[in-house]
């Protein structure tokens, strides 16, 4: 059965393409009324469709709902925003050695090993994320801060772990942690919401309709149950025009009249 | 159209009510895919979408009458909008002809639609 994109879409491709016929009729009227002297004086019959209004009813068949697995869209997040939290976690601010007077971000200290890193670390956070993405998604959507707590330890773990394989060890303090776990804090309560919105999206995918939209089937239904959609369009009209692509060259472009 | 035949459309029916804020987020779709076949390159077959209202009657899943939900009823909204609105209703509803033909007819309302583009 149809559903409701489908049917309008064919209904004003269908009106589109008269106006089509009707510019071919007046092409064929107009060579006609030009070998006749009188019809020569009169104007060329020509339809010009500019908008179109258009109602349609039509009656829910059936509704349909597909499984939505929230961890496949939790991966999928998670994913899409791993170089964010990266990101986060490598502006926290450290010292090169217990020794050193000035913090600088993780970032920074990495020097020459800023790409490599960033990569690991990309693998190691997106990684920790998906492996548990069945019970991570729910708590992310649940209750953010308390995911922020879980990934928090983690993130610090990653950090030292990955950091360990390079020549900088920065010093691993409460207060770096503490930074790490605000970071993480920011990035879980903004990804919730992003998470909530991926969720509506993909659910509102997996729904459809089938409608019943010929005359068999709505016959006899009570008007109580019937569907009307009302739809507005401008009939987009479009001219040729001669131009110079970017070698100088004469080409024909078709653009709105 | 029979009795029959309104079971049979009906044969794929959900069980379960349609949460509406779900049927509206699925019509939107619909009408931005509407809004793409309408630009799809070839010049001869361009339309461009102003606006659209879409009415769908649902049977409440009590014999207590609902209230119609209009959505856009002053101003038509944006898809955006829509979407933002639809998201904060939470009723559930039967939405299938065969469910809403056998309710009672109080127990009856439409959601209204009205998005622009």
């Amino acid at each position: 059965m149809p559903n409701l994109s489908e049917t309008l879409g064919s209904l004003l491709k269908d009106i589109a393409n008269s106006r089509v016929k009707s510019d071919l009729f007046s092409r064929d009227a107009s060579l006609e009324y030009f070998k006749d002297p009188v019809l020569r004086l009169f104007p060329v019959p020509r339809v010009e469709i500019r908008s179109a209004d258009l109602e349609l009813t039509f009656a829910v068949a059936s509704a349909r709902q597909e499984d939505v697995k929230t961890s496949d869209v939790a991966r999928s997040v998670f994913s899409q925003n791993v170089s964010s939290l990266r990101s986060r976690l490598l502006s926290v601010p450290a010292r090169a050695a217990r020794s050193a007077r000035k913090a600088e971000t993780l970032d920074a200290l990495l020097g020459g090993e800023q790409e490599k890193v960033r990569a690991e670390l990309d693998k190691r956070l997106d990684a920790f994320m998906t492996e548990k993405a069945d019970a991570l998604s729910e708590q992310l959507i649940q209750d953010p801060d308390a995911f922020a707590r879980t990934l928090g330890g983690a993130a610090a773990r990653i950090l030292r772990d990955v950091m360990a394989t390079t020549g900088v060890r920065p010093v691993f303090t409460a207060d770096l942690q503490k930074e790490v776990n605000d970071r993480a804090l920011e990035w879980s309560r903004s990804t919730s919401g992003q998470l909530k919105q991926a969720l509506t999206r993909a659910r509102a995918e997996a729904f459809n309709l089938d409608l019943a939209v010929t005359k068999d089937d709505l016959v006899n239904l009570p008007q109580t149950a019937v569907a009307r959609v009302k739809v507005t369009v401008e009939i987009q009209n479009y001219e040729w025009i001669e131009t110079e692509d970017e070698k100088g060259e004469t080409v024909n472009k078709l653009v709105v009249a | 159209m029979s009795r029959r035949r309104l079971r049979r459309m009906g044969r794929f029916q959900m069980d379960e009510p349609t949460p509406l804020k779900l049927l509206g987020a699925h019509l939107v779709r619909e009408l931005e895919k509407l809004k793409a076949l309408g630009s799809d390159g070839s010049g001869a077959r361009a339309f461009h979408l102003k606006e659209v209202e879409v009415s769908i009657p649902f049977a409440a899943q009590s014999d207590a009458a609902p209230a119609p939900i209009v959505l856009g009823d002053e101003e038509p909204l944006t898809a955006v909008e829509a979407i933002a609105r639809l998201d904060h209703l939470k009723t559930a509803a039967f939405v299938e002809v065969g469910r809403i033909a056998d309710a009672p007819v109080d127990s009856i309302a439409v959601l209204r639609l009205r998005v622009k583009f």
